[in-house]
């Protein structure tokens, strides 16, 4: 919907119901040439299209599929209780549950209203502001207001229409409607509107709530969402061109994080990520975003990310509602029924499912009435607390003893564990650390139980094949730092067979052993051939050579292609 | 009619002239300020600028002969015939050799720029490389040897890193090595005036020079993708004191082992040193 992004026009409303249609009116006045030029912009998508472009995909929130595999009921009190919370890619929900989001948007109080000044379609107040006195001065005209308390409180459409920072006068455009129910709303005419009088000293509002998580969503379409989908599920229009695919956000985790191995990822990982994209893959650097976009991006993704979670945790518990086992085992008796019938033979047509769903059904109108709700909060709960956890001191990864000092003996103290059973790094990663160790020949169990991978190899929790790192590459996706690496190995790679070693298995010092290890494969790595040696020498100055070979630095790594397997 | 149609014509041409008078103003021209911040970027401006001068002359001289020819057809009466003559030997002379000397002469004049820029002044890999630059899909990586240590065809235990951040001292040729991680690229630095492509398997000295300290724009001049857009990085060029400063820093940094925090904020170093530029 290019539309949409051509309004770019960043609301969120505190929608109960997400489809209300929250009034773009204030920006769109500044569009009036675009709305002249948007017949010549068509012609040339148009054009654009035959030549051959995918058309746009849709800006909606697509569900999983174990949700549409839901009992139909079930699957629509999901989605329902996703529309609610979290609106649409258009109109974004403020759900104040979410405290470890920051939605953006300023507190303030009606300190007094100027009576003179306002009339039925304008309020002018003085307001005080909740110690969010930085966001105040870049408000924006036209940014949603949304009462928390008084009169006004659940009138929504209300917007700011002029606003002096110093002075902290504010002028609101009363817009807004009732969002009441549609049996309240017969008895007030639909354009409900209430007098001015009504706005008291001490009425409670927020000033362009949601602000910082829809400029996040306009930063997200226009640079992640083509990889990334509009999801977040890793499934955007380029991602099929992608070897390893682009990350799917919604099961809340991340692979290269500097928490504990079961915390989420902090806001500082993600803003690491940003500024140094992934090397290896096609995650580019984004260091010269603007810093707020940045910011703002950050938390839309740390949005998506609860909201895919949320959605998968739901579902995972209604998986007594879940119609999968029945399709599959419809589909199989259809295929025995369709294989019999070829040859001939007399068969009857498997029992359709129609009764089992229905019976699935009734269960989960039971279910709904008395524990759904419930089910919604603990999972809310546990989010909130598990994301509120990862920005905490306690769940970054701290070496408790400073890097083992980087010399020969720490290096062989590091070999000697790679190839021990203790670790077996070398399963995976190979005993030259060249990623071609004999886990990555084998046949592996899929988590879901359902027998074996089709295919020999590692593969992620998103169930891509995986191979181990190639140690001799000298590329680090989740950062070249010995304390990147230290993280790595202490607390795995999340979502992948990459385990944690911290605590348990590894002391510190055995930890930076390998580190040290790890770090000198890429130079000291066995298939460097002597005449690789001496052709690096040739082309130095004469007076560094004796330094080279000191730091025994001489191996010719291939270019890597960008394409390879993570 | 006939005079509507002279007037026509010629208005087209009034309105090249007129806009191409304007652009500078009208920001339609070089980048910034208009003016190249390399040495060799201002001597290629000052081409540019010769031909510029050379192709108006001509375009506004022809443009008067072919308005006046109209106008004199246009007023002429319906029923006088035109004459009809058949070469002029003198003229077709003047008209082959007066060209032929100015093509003559950019040709010779334009030589000292050129070899000043490949040859004379720095031939490809006479000055130490100050980094490594391979663009791949879809950034820029660049690879710094360490402070005081020259730049080693391959990666060094002690090298520097950085995405997207090309940073140079100020006001001398510096020279980078140019590669590619994947498929062509072009390394272009539209301030400077420097544009090079990046071929796989070919690393390829490029040198220029940052008359002021600034940050300039990186982009790709090669549709390298479907994120060729994507590949936008800085060139930032300070003082030689401050990048040396910065390198120290950095190296501090590639060396964080969690434990003694070398700088406060992991990322302020290039702030620090944007911040501290005059
Ligand atoms: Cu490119």
């Amino acid at each position: 919907m290019p539309d949409s992004l051509l309004k770019s026009m960043p609301f969120a409303s505190f929608a109960k119901t997400a489809d209300q249609p929250v009034g773009c009116g204030q920006l769109q006045d500044s569009w009036h040439l675009a709305g002249l030029l948007r017949p010549l912009v068509w012609g040339v998508m148009l054009l654009l299209g035959t030549a051959g472009c995918t058309p746009n995909p849709a800006v909606e929130f697509t569900p999983r599929t174990s949700t549409t595999l839901l009992a139909p009921n079930a699957r629509q009190a999901v989605e329902h209780t996703l529309l609610t919370h979290f609106g649409t890619p258009d109109n974004l929900v403020v759900w104040d549950r979410l405290s470890v989001i920051d939605f953006g948007g300023a507190k303030a109080t009606v300190e007094s209203l100027d009576a003179k000044a306002s009339s039925s379609a304008k309020a002018v107040m003085l307001v005080t502001f909740d110690n969010q006195s930085h966001l105040a001065k870049n408000l924006r005209v036209g940014a949603p207001v949304r009462w928390v308390s008084g009169a006004r409180e659940g009138i929504q459409g209300d917007r700011v229409a002029a606003f002096d920072a110093a002075t902290r006068q504010v002028s609101i455009a009363l817009e807004g409607k009732t969002s009441a129910p549609a049996e309240e709303s017969q008895e007030e005419t639909s354009s409900s509107s209430k007098p001015v009088g009504e706005i008291a000293a001490g009425d409670a509002l927020v000033i362009d709530d949601g602000g910082l998580l829809a400029q996040g969503r306009v930063v997200y379409q226009r640079n992640c969402m083509h990889c990334h989908g509009s999801t977040g599920d890793g499934k955007g229009p380029t991602a099929k061109y992608m070897q390893p695919p682009p990350r799917d956000y919604r099961d809340g985790i991340f692979k290269f994080t500097s928490t504990q191995a079961a915390e989420r990822i902090t806001r500082d990982d993600l803003m690491r990520i940003l500024d140094d994209g992934i090397p290896g893959t096609y995650m580019p650097s984004f260091l010269l975003m603007d810093p707020t976009e940045k910011k703002a991006v950050i938390e839309y993704v740390r949005w998506l990310s609860i909201r895919g979670e949320m959605e998968k945790r739901i579902t995972d518990d209604l998986g007594d509602f879940s119609t999968k086992d029945l399709k599959a085992e419809y589909a199989q008796g259809e295929a025995a029924f369709q294989a019999a019938l070829k040859k001939g033979e007399k068969a009857e047509p498997p029992a359709s499912i129609t009764p089992a769903v229905d019976t699935l059904q009734k269960d989960f109108a039971e279910f709904f009435e008395t524990d759904y709700q419930g089910v919604v909060e603990d999972t809310a709960d546990f989010l909130v607390s598990a994301w509120e956890r990862a920005e905490t001191p306690e769940s970054v990864i701290t070496p408790a003893k400073a890097r083992v000092p980087d010399d020969a003996a720490s290096r062989e103290r590091g070999r000697l564990l790679y190839l021990s059973d203790k670790t077996k790094c070398y399963t995976c990663h190979g005993a030259q650390g060249r990623g071609d160790g004999p886990a990555n020949f084998e046949y592996w169990k899929m988590p879901s139980g359902d027998g074996n991978y089709p295919r020999p190899g590692l593969h992620d929790l998103w169930g891509n094949l995986l191979p181990a790192r190639d140690l001799t590459r000298g590329i680090y996706r989740g950062g070249r730092r010995p304390v990147d690496l230290y993280r790595r190995l202490y607390a795995g790679i999340k979502g992948t067979p990459m385990p944690a070693f911290g605590g348990v298995t590894l002391t510190d010092d055995e930890i930076w052993d390998l580190v040290n290890y790890v770090l000198s494969v890429e130079f000291t790595a066995n298939g460097t051939s002597l005449s690789d040696v001496e052709s690096s020498i040739k082309k130095l100055p004469a007076t560094d050579k004796v330094q080279v070979q000191e730091t025994k630095a001489e191996k010719i790594t291939e270019v890597e292609p960008a394409g390879s397997a993570s | 009619m006939a005079r509507f149609w002279s007037i026509y014509f010629m208005s087209w041409a009034a309105l090249a002239v007129a806009l191409c008078l304007a652009a500078p103003s009208l920001g339609w021209w070089f980048p910034d300020t208009g003016e190249a911040m390399s040495s060799i970027g201002r001597r290629i401006d000052g081409l540019f600028y010769i031909i510029l001068w050379i192709t108006s002359i001509v375009f506004v001289g022809t443009q008067i002969a072919l308005g006046y020819v109209l106008w004199k057809g246009a007023v002429k009466p319906a029923h006088e015939k035109a004459t009809y003559s058949h070469g002029n030997h003198t003229l077709e002379v003047i008209w082959t050799v007066i060209p032929g000397i100015v093509l003559l002469f950019i040709a010779i004049y334009q030589m000292d720029v050129w070899a000043a820029f490949r040859m004379r002044n720095y031939a490809p890999g006479e000055i130490e490389a100050i980094a490594e630059v391979t663009a791949r899909q879809f950034e820029w990586r660049i690879r710094y040897p360490a402070p005081g240590k020259p730049l080693m065809p391959m990666p060094q235990p002690d090298d520097v890193y950085t995405v997207n951040d090309l940073r140079i001292p100020v006001g001398r040729p510096v020279s980078i090595s140019l590669r590619s991680g994947d498929v062509q690229h072009s390394f272009f630095v539209p301030v400077l005036r420097i544009k090079q492509d990046a071929l796989p398997g070919t690393v390829i000295p490029v040198w220029f020079d940052a008359l002021q300290p600034g940050s300039y724009d990186l982009v790709c001049a090669e549709l390298c993708g479907w994120g060729h857009y994507k590949m936008k990085a800085r060139v930032l060029a300070t003082s030689e004191e401050l990048f040396q400063k910065w390198k120290q820093e950095a190296v501090l940094l590639q060396a964080d082992d969690g434990i003694v925090s070398t700088n406060p904020q992991e990322n302020s170093a290039g702030d620090q040193a944007q911040t501290s530029n005059p």
